[in-house]
């Protein structure tokens, strides 16, 4: 690890304290086939773009349902994100080239940096 | 050469030897197929597990994308005497991820074959490649609306059928029992033979997905929880989505209820009523995902009781909580619902929950998308009960007998608390059996805390073993101590297969207990 990433790495581990708690969501059901419409994290379509879909169906499936911490709308540096994608950190998962390649990883980390701050949940 | 790989080689393995291999693997593979520097090898050396880092970190890592490829891979270590550690999505999280048993071994990353070859959806039945996550299937399940449903483990949507199968994990549906739903393999032998089990050995045969045995020896068992193949292709059977499902929950108040659940339920599974791998989870498994331990407890060491009777009470959890589902047409699911009820009811014990009461909240929620199969991470809240990174499944097979369980958990809260550890426990059920599996969660971030959590999980091991109960897989810092569990004879058996399948003992030497 490079001082660069170290320090943009600490950086992030700092804003990224776990605060997420929520026990309710309201998204919409999964489809089961036979017609019915595929909805998944918000999104009516399973996504093409093969950033899209890193995005909606591996971050989002911690990050956007009280699993992992709010990403979205936090201003995170993309250099960042991507030394938490394939480093891991503590309980989050190190993800290798393999399985998100270089281009669509900054793909990704530009996204979630540039992301607007999700909707307010309504009180539980 | 980089520094990496002179700090990490396999045992009995010399720098010039290595990088003599790694110059050949280049030249199969291409140079950006042959991972080296830290940078890339970074994600294939977090695990979760107390073990140190530097015993399970990877001298390289190589991605092949055919089948003649691996063969070439394999010619190639067998010239070098290299080890090789084959992954196939590499998210064994709690089991040692994807970092190789020994130090220094290749990974031989399978993720780049990840082709659906074939999906019937009238024999329902899939042929897949490693590389294949439970995500990328079920999409395709989706894009073609084909009404066939999956079984995943916990982490579905990043993990793989090919890799879950061949460790044999299990899911939530009535197709939990993935090994059992798993027919025909191909599998790339030391040799470089190409070995096709079941019917698909046999030419311009069409049944090599739909029967298992083939003829003779069944050799698909043997591709298992071993190092005497590379498993490059697997067939699976998946489920009809069935025209009405019911997913429940049955909550109980006490811990001491764990005998009556068993011996209320058992029967109800082994006659089919309920027809899939139910589970029964404590209430820190239970609130785990849904909250952080802080919530209620910003202290070290065991959860104490009373926070936990406040968890129960202010989150709405049992000390036990039943999840199970009934699939078919209404008429099916309502019969056997009147059964389930009656025989709760007349237990005396347990308040059903159903989907039109837990509406959207979770856990029912992530509960009922692992019973049908569908893509969801909730799971991944257990991590943050103590937070840290820290993760090692204990899984003691248990007879699905009340008298066990209490037994079994008694011992596990026992021996974890000693080391100020929480009690974090589910039992799956099986066909006659159950996985008592538990999450020893811990602070990996803590060098003491990481200390305790391995000292106190070989003392599960240990003392588990000493009245007959073993583990049905164990992360890659204890297969030793598990190997050990069932016999010399096994023991010497497995090493007789290793021997002849594998002579130079190149393919992830160590995996369960196994060497040359």
């Amino acid at each position: 690890m490079n001082g660069i990433q170290a320090r943009a790495l600490i950086a992030l581990g700092s804003a990224l304290v776990l605060t997420a708690c929520g026990t309710k969501t309201d998204q919409p059901k999964t489809g089961a086939g036979g017609g019915q419409k595929v909805t998944y994290l918000g999104k009516e379509s399973i996504p093409k773009d093969k950033a899209e879909m890193v995005f909606q169906q591996t971050c989002m499936a911690c990050h956007a349902t009280g699993v992992g911490p709010v990403i979205t709308g936090r201003d995170l540096p993309p250099e960042a994100i991507k030394m938490f994608v394939r480093n891991g950190n503590r309980a989050m998962p190190a993800f290798t080239e393999a399985m998100i390649d270089n281009e669509t990883l900054d793909r990704v980390a530009q996204m979630v940096s540039t992301s607007k701050a999700p909707a307010p949940q309504p009180a539980q | 050469m980089t520094d990496q790989t002179q700090q990490a080689l396999p045992q009995g393995v010399s720098a010039q030897q290595f990088e003599a291999a790694l110059a050949k693997l280049r030249g199969l593979l291409g140079a950006d197929r042959v991972l080296t520097s830290d940078e890339q090898l970074a994600p294939y050396c977090k695990v979760m597990m107390s073990a140190p880092d530097e015993e399970h970190r990877p001298g390289a890592a190589i991605l092949a994308t055919t089948v003649e490829e691996v063969q070439g891979v394999l010619k190639i270590c067998n010239e070098f005497k290299t080890p090789v550690w084959p992954i196939s999505t590499g998210r064994n999280f709690g089991y040692g991820s994807a970092a190789p048993g020994t130090r220094g071994q290749i990974v031989l990353d399978l993720k780049h074959m990840n082709k659906i070859i074939e999906v019937d959806p009238v024999l329902c039945t899939a042929l897949v490649e490693p590389g294949v996550t439970y995500q990328q299937l079920w999409n395709y399940l989706k894009e073609n609306d084909i009404p066939l449903w999956l079984s995943c483990p916990a982490p579905s949507a990043i993990a793989g059928p090919v890799g879950n199968t061949v460790d044999r994990g299990v899911g939530y549906t009535p197709y939990g029992e993935h090994f059992m739903m798993q027919c025909g393999m191909e599998v790339v032998l030391a040799t470089g033979e190409v070995l096709r089990t079941g019917m698909g050995g046999v030419e311009k045969s069409n049944t090599w997905q739909v029967f298992k045995w083939g003829y003779g020896p069944y050799l698909d068992g043997i591709f298992t929880q071993s190092n005497y193949g590379v498993v490059t292709k697997m067939g699976l059977w998946l489920m009809p989505a069935p025209p009405a499902y019911k997913p429940f929950s049955i909550r109980y108040e006490s811990t001491d209820d764990i005998e009556l659940i068993v011996e209320t339920l058992r029967p109800l599974r082994i006659a089919g009523i309920i027809p899939n791998a139910f589970v029964i989870a404590n209430v820190m498994w239970e609130a785990a995902a849904i909250i952080p331990r802080s919530k209620y407890y910003d202290g070290d060491g065991v959860t104490p009781p009373s926070v936990l009777a406040e968890i129960q009470k202010k989150e709405g959890v049992g000390a036990w909580n039943v999840y199970a589902a009934l699939y078919g047409t209404p008429e099916q699911i309502e019969v056997n619902w009147n059964i389930i009820k009656s025989a709760v009811e007349k237990s005396g014990k347990g308040r059903f929950i159903t989907e039109e009461e837990a509406g959207n909240t979770e856990p029912f929620k992530y509960r009922a998308q692992l019973m049908r199969g569908d893509m969801t991470l909730q799971e991944f809240g257990l991590y943050r009960w103590r937070g840290g990174g820290g993760s090692m499944w204990f899984a003691p097979v248990s007879q699905a007998k009340g008298s066990e369980t209490k037994a079994q958990m008694e011992l596990a809260e026992s021996i974890l608390n000693e080391y100020g550890l929480d009690y974090v426990g589910e039992f799956i059920v099986g066909m006659r059996d159950m996985h008592h599996v538990v999450d020893v969660l811990f602070d990996r971030s803590n060098p003491e805390e990481t200390k305790k959590a391995h000292e106190c999980f070989g003392k599960l091991l240990a003392e588990f073993g000493k009245r007959g109960y073993a583990v049905y897989r164990v992360n890659t810092g204890f297969m030793e101590e598990a190997a050990n569990l069932y016999g010399p004879v096994k023991r010497e058996v497995d090493r007789k297969l290793k021997r002849a399948l594998d002579p130079n003992g190149i393919l992830a030497p160590g995996k369960s207990g196994i060497f040359i």
